[in-house]
């Protein structure tokens, strides 16, 4: 073989190598992605519900103060890996940690609810706030999932949950209802007068039906207050 | 450990913290016709505070409102309530303590829990609510118990 020849078959041997690399990134996305360990994935981003009580049924104000460094987009309590340094490996997008956070507290109730929608469809949608994409502990609970998509009602719950553990009002419930809201269960308390124990509970509706109100928890028993002006 | 834990660690509605006899609840022995007159003494004004009352088969009369468990809170309620019982038969009233936080209705959690002192008539009940540590201050209500 000449040397002539002998190039000609090196070029299209690469040509052949690069059409096939070409190829093989079109097709095949993953290997794009990059790879991040289940362990630091939230149940969302594993594409499935999360784990949560079967006993709650829901329902749904702003004593939970999220501190400051976790509205930010630090996030250094769940300690996510460098973004840059994990790949995916899944159909999840890419989620970047540093999301800008949308306007709302996660537990901003100091309208207590009694804001209006306004009555015009386009108002009404124009003063939803702006949701970022993803979601990490102290972030917005209606962020929208990895992929775009509306968080489920059990998602929302569990993302509640998990930012509630993150502020400084969850000590009240104890220590043990704390490692559960960590892990996106509500808090329990006993009820001595059933003598049983019951779990708070947090009604969710949809984004648009709340206005992007974060939801309001709630014990299951309710006193009725004779003076409230809006009591039957 | 606060006051919640000891109460259910103890599987009790009574402890005791630091010499004081602690209830997570108050129970009255009433009958229908009897009066509750509640007065409140002092409250801690950093959030609203209640004073919760629930009868066992019947019901509780306030205001022209009747319900089978009311809340008299320290943002809504006066100074001086007055509560009708109705019942057909000697029962139980339950007296305990909640708060509101930022507008989430609490009790039973944290610190929370009371100190029922007997006076004449009925009781004066020191309330802590469960922010924060103990302090039979957030509440205190006297409640006189009227027989018919």
């Amino acid at each position: 073989m000449t040397t002539t020849e002998l190039l000609v078959f090196f070029a299209i041997a690469m040509l052949a190598i690069a059409l096939l690399a070409i190829a093989v990134d079109w097709v095949g996305k993953p290997i794009r992605r990059r790879f991040m360990p289940k362990m630091y994935r939230f149940p969302e981003e594993l594409g499935h519900a999360a784990p949560v009580d079967p006993s709650l049924t829901g329902w749904s104000d702003q004593y939970f103060v999220i501190p400051d460094e976790l509205t930010t987009t630090g996030g250094h309590l769940l300690e996510w890996p460098d973004i840059d340094d994990v790949m995916l490996d899944d159909e999840v997008e890419l989620v970047s940690p540093t999301i800008p956070e949308p306007a709302p507290a996660p537990f901003d109730y100091a309208a207590d609810g009694d804001d209006e929608l306004p009555s015009d469809e386009e108002d009404a949608a124009s003063a939803l706030p702006e949701r970022g994409l993803g979601w990490q502990r102290g972030q917005y609970v209606y962020n929208l999932v990895g992929n775009g998509s509306e968080p489920s009602a059990d998602i929302v719950r569990t993302r509640f949950w998990k930012n509630v553990s993150a502020t400084d009002y969850a000590a009240v419930f104890g220590a043990v209802n704390v490692d559960r809201m960590s892990r996106g269960r509500p808090p329990r308390r006993r009820n001595p007068r059933t003598q049983r124990d019951e779990s708070m509970r947090l009604a969710i509706a949809s984004f648009e039906e709340v206005g992007g109100r974060p939801p309001k928890p709630a014990w299951p028993t309710v006193e009725i207050d004779p003076f409230d002006p809006s009591t039957p | 450990m606060s006051l919640a834990e000891q109460f259910a660690v103890s599987g009790s509605d009574i402890v005791t913290w630091q010499g004081r006899t602690v209830r997570a609840v108050l129970r009255m022995q009433v009958d229908g016709g009897d009066l509750l007159r509640v007065s409140r003494l002092t409250v801690n004004r950093e959030r609203p505070q209640a004073l919760k009352l629930a009868i066992d088969g019947g019901e509780l009369e306030v205001s022209g409102t009747r319900a089978e468990s009311i809340a008299l809170w320290s943002t809504t309620a006066p100074r001086d309530v007055t509560i009708d019982i109705h019942a057909d038969a000697p029962t139980t009233v339950d007296i305990w303590n909640g708060w509101s936080y930022g507008g989430v209705d609490q009790a039973w959690v944290g610190n929370a829990g009371l100190v029922a002192q007997p006076v004449d008539g009925g009781y004066t009940v020191q309330c802590s609510d469960g922010v924060g540590a103990v302090d039979f201050t957030d509440l205190v209500v006297r409640v006189d118990h009227v027989k018919r």
